[in-house]
């Protein structure tokens, strides 16, 4: 398993790697960061998506991702009943699936909409689905034809990919979903186009794995060698150009995982990237290594920065989140997964 | 007089047409042996596999006439039907498991009624716990571990419910899948129930067991809660369910989430699926002749007995393994999958649940426990897809048997 681009990681780590970002250069480093995600998943092969799988399963965390569809649609079902009371009968409801995959997420909510007297929101919905891989257009048709009798052909549309998102109009959408897609992103000003492009009424749901492991370099080398086996000089020269030696990784790997909680999350991602490694070389496919994982806090504080509101105390009087007991749930203990429902801070106009 | 016996030969509608019936072991034997001969070396992704896997109930299509004398033909159909899911196991655990295969929009359905299962068993434990006494221990068996996912959503939807109810529950995961076990045993820690297993009273136990060696040994009127989650459509005899009724209590539930459909119950329907994945005319008319298949006036006369939602979930599990067979050609496949199982339609199902002592009756089951789903309007049997049985969950309960006195 290659690095990968360094410009990957989460913006907020980057001073740990020697990566200074200013107001200046942060447009350049987040147009790198965007070029990096898609040259180095344009060559994703079947192979290593399979691979990728595959490690999901063999360290337990495939229950966990669907576990993050199923509160997912539970969360946004809610939200969308909710939304569709306050608007008038013969107008649609617009949600977006972003990173779309092969339609789980939106699948799921459909089906959470299918029981009961909530069956005939379906009508109404008018479904976008943001997602660059062409691989999944099958498998979203066939996903969708189950619903053809419910929810018109003509109300799908499909986007092709992130880039499309500035050339949609402003509240467009009732309600955007995403599972497991932005720890790919680490400048996600997405999040900006995403609050311009929700109604002031309606929501954000989010589901993600998250976890530091990527915020510091001494991470990385502990699962340099841990996990991937690393060689002796790989290491040797990792560590020195982070200014850094094994000591000090140990100590530092070992200090963090004296907390229960980060320990959960950083075992969780060694055994991960561990079972990765061993499944791309059965497979003799590549994958790059960094991703953009961060911890909750500084997602929610990302969120905010760029438009939205993610405090539920300020979230649960407006119409999208009445009757709500919270506005996130940990899916996987320790906040290593979860979904969460946020909103545009934008007012009706 | 031992030819008549064994070979019942029925005349069609149309002349010139029959098809044999067997009921002699050694005939059924040679029967079956000729249907496996005919896709032996055929290098499709997906064969029909071992006959006697189908439900019993559709055998006299097949040529497999089972009659209540013919002992040692039903144990040898068991046992034998027995050993192939075994090894359909072990492949899955080698080769290629269905569960990896991402085939829309059936693996939806699948986590959806996951999720609508944890609801309904989440509920009805709650209501079983009010009436037993504060510190009682609720026993839960779930066969099929799902790796662990179904178990997560249970416990999360029970600790909604009542966050202490937890403690006073023991729950015993049955898998007779090794690779599955294993999966289960990883995810637990990381989904947080590892700790379960040192709750005061409560706790999990994983067992590489199947649910016959589970039930079989289990003491009587010891369960409160069963789940069952794609299992039952792998069990051509229902011998087990007296076994697993035997071990529940008698105010005790049993929640099943499978799939439906008449699919593997007529070879018209398995030649159907053999013609649109390309097998090749030579082994369809070899198919055709050996279970004297009428393709059309087969198909009519049965479609005539369907209803809706069974007509289509006959498509629903026909496209199911079309696209199975696809997404195989697309890759790599050291093996083929075999696809013949003991699927029933709901109605066999609640059926056969009646002959051996469960009711499936909405109104009971809303009378033993009021309000279940009532928030979500849900009704029961639960189709995923509202237009099709493919994907159903329904609960069952005990009821009591009728006893004859001796006369």
């Amino acid at each position: 398993m290659p690095l990968g681009d360094l410009y990957r990681l989460p913006i907020q780590a980057l001073e740990h790697w020697n990566i200074r970002v200013t107001d200046e250069n942060r447009k350049q480093l987040e147009e790198r960061s965007l070029k990096s995600f898609e040259e180095e998943w344009k060559v994703v092969t079947k192979e290593a998506y399979e691979a990728i799988h595959a490690a999901i399963e063999a360290s337990g965390l495939g229950p966990g991702n669907t576990l993050l569809n199923e509160n997912l649609a539970q969360m946004a079902a809610e939200i969308i009943v909710n939304i569709a009371k306050h608007k008038p009968e013969d107008e649609f409801i617009d949600m977006c699936d972003i990173g779309a995959g092969r339609g789980d997420t939106t699948g799921a909510i459909l089906n959470e909409l299918r029981f009961g007297p909530r069956i005939s929101l379906l009508k109404r919905m008018r479904i976008y689905f943001i997602e660059p891989s062409a691989d999944t257009a099958v498998p979203i048709r066939d996903m969708m034809k189950s619903y053809e009798t419910l929810i018109r052909r003509n109300q799908q549309v499909r986007g092709a990919d992130y880039d499309n998102l500035p050339m949609l109009k402003d509240n467009l959408f009732d309600i955007v979903v995403s599972n497991a897609v932005f720890h790919h992103k680490s400048f996600p000003t997405q999040f900006g186009e995403l609050s311009r492009l929700i109604r002031p009424e309606g929501a954000l749901v989010i589901g993600d794995w998250y976890t530091e492991v990527w915020q510091n370099p001494k991470y990385v080398a502990y699962l340099l060698k841990n996990s991937l086996s690393a060689d002796d000089h790989m290491l040797t020269e990792f560590m020195r150009a982070f200014g850094t030696n094994w000591e000090e990784v140990s100590k530092f790997w070992n200090d963090a995982a004296t907390d229960p909680t980060v320990n959960t999350r950083l075992e969780g991602m060694k055994n991960y990237i561990y079972n990765l490694n061993n499944e791309l070389i059965k497979r003799q496919a590549t994958l790059c290594l960094v991703e953009a994982h961060e911890l909750l806090e500084q997602r929610k504080k990302k969120l905010q920065q760029h438009g939205f509101e993610t405090d539920f105390k300020n979230l649960k009087e407006r119409p999208a989140f009445k009757g709500m007991r919270g506005n996130y749930r940990e899916v996987v203990p320790k906040n290593f997964a979860g979904v969460g429902a946020f909103a545009p801070k934008k007012l009706v106009a | 007089m031992h030819a008549a016996r064994s070979v019942r030969t029925i005349l069609d509608s149309s002349p010139g047409h029959a098809r044999k019936n067997f009921s002699d072991k050694l005939a059924v034997e040679q029967h079956t042996e000729g249907h496996g001969r005919i896709f032996r070396e055929c290098n499709v992704p997906i064969k029909p596999g071992c006959l006697v896997k189908i439900w019993h109930g559709s055998y006299a299509n097949w040529g497999i006439e089972l009659n209540g004398t013919n002992k040692e033909l039903r144990e040898w159909a068991k046992t034998r039907a027995e050993h192939y899911a075994k090894k359909d196991i072990d492949d899955a655990d080698r080769y290629i498991d269905r569960n990896d295969l991402v085939i829309q929009p059936h693996t939806i359905n699948m986590n959806t009624s996951g999720s609508l299962v944890a609801r309904i068993t989440a509920e009805i434990v709650k209501k079983i716990g009010e009436s037993r006494d504060k510190d009682a221990l609720l026993k839960i068996a779930v066969i099929g571990a799902r790796g662990g996912s179904l178990i997560g959503s249970i416990v999360a939807k029970l600790r909604e419910l009542d966050e202490n109810i937890i403690d006073n529950i023991q729950f015993h995961i049955l898998e007779p899948s090794e690779k599955k076990i294993r999966l289960a045993e990883s995810t637990l820690p990381i989904l947080g129930l590892n700790e379960l297993r040192k709750t005061r009273k409560g706790g999990f136990s994983l067992e590489f067991k199947s649910d016959e060696q589970f039930f079989s040994t289990w003491p009587k009127e010891d369960l409160d809660m069963v789940v069952s989650f794609f299992h039952m459509h792998g069990k051509p005899f229902p011998d087990y369910l007296g076994d697993l009724r035997a071990a529940m209590k008698d105010d005790a539930a049993l929640v099943i989430a499978d799939t439906y459909s008449p699919m593997w119950q007529h070879p018209v329907f398995v030649y159907g699926l053999l013609e649109d994945i390309n097998i090749g005319q030579k082994i369809l008319e070899q198919f055709r002749d050996h279970f004297a298949v009428m393709p059309l006036d087969d198909a009519q006369k049965i479609i005539t007995t369907l209803n809706a939602t069974e007509i289509q979930s006959l498509r629903d599990h026909h496209d199911y393994w079309l696209k199975v067979a696809e997404e195989l050609n697309r890759g790599r496949y050291e093996k083929s999958l075999y696809f013949l199982r003991a699927h029933t339609t709901v109605t066999q199902r609640k059926l056969e649940l009646a002959t051996h002592g469960f009711t499936t009756e909405e109104e009971t089951i809303h009378k033993a426990f009021p309000g279940i789903l009532e928030s979500q309007n849900i009704m029961l049997p639960c189709r995923i897809d509202p237009a099709s049985d493919f994907v159903t969950v329904m609960v069952a309960l005990k009821q009591q048997l009728e006893t004859t006195n001796g006369g």
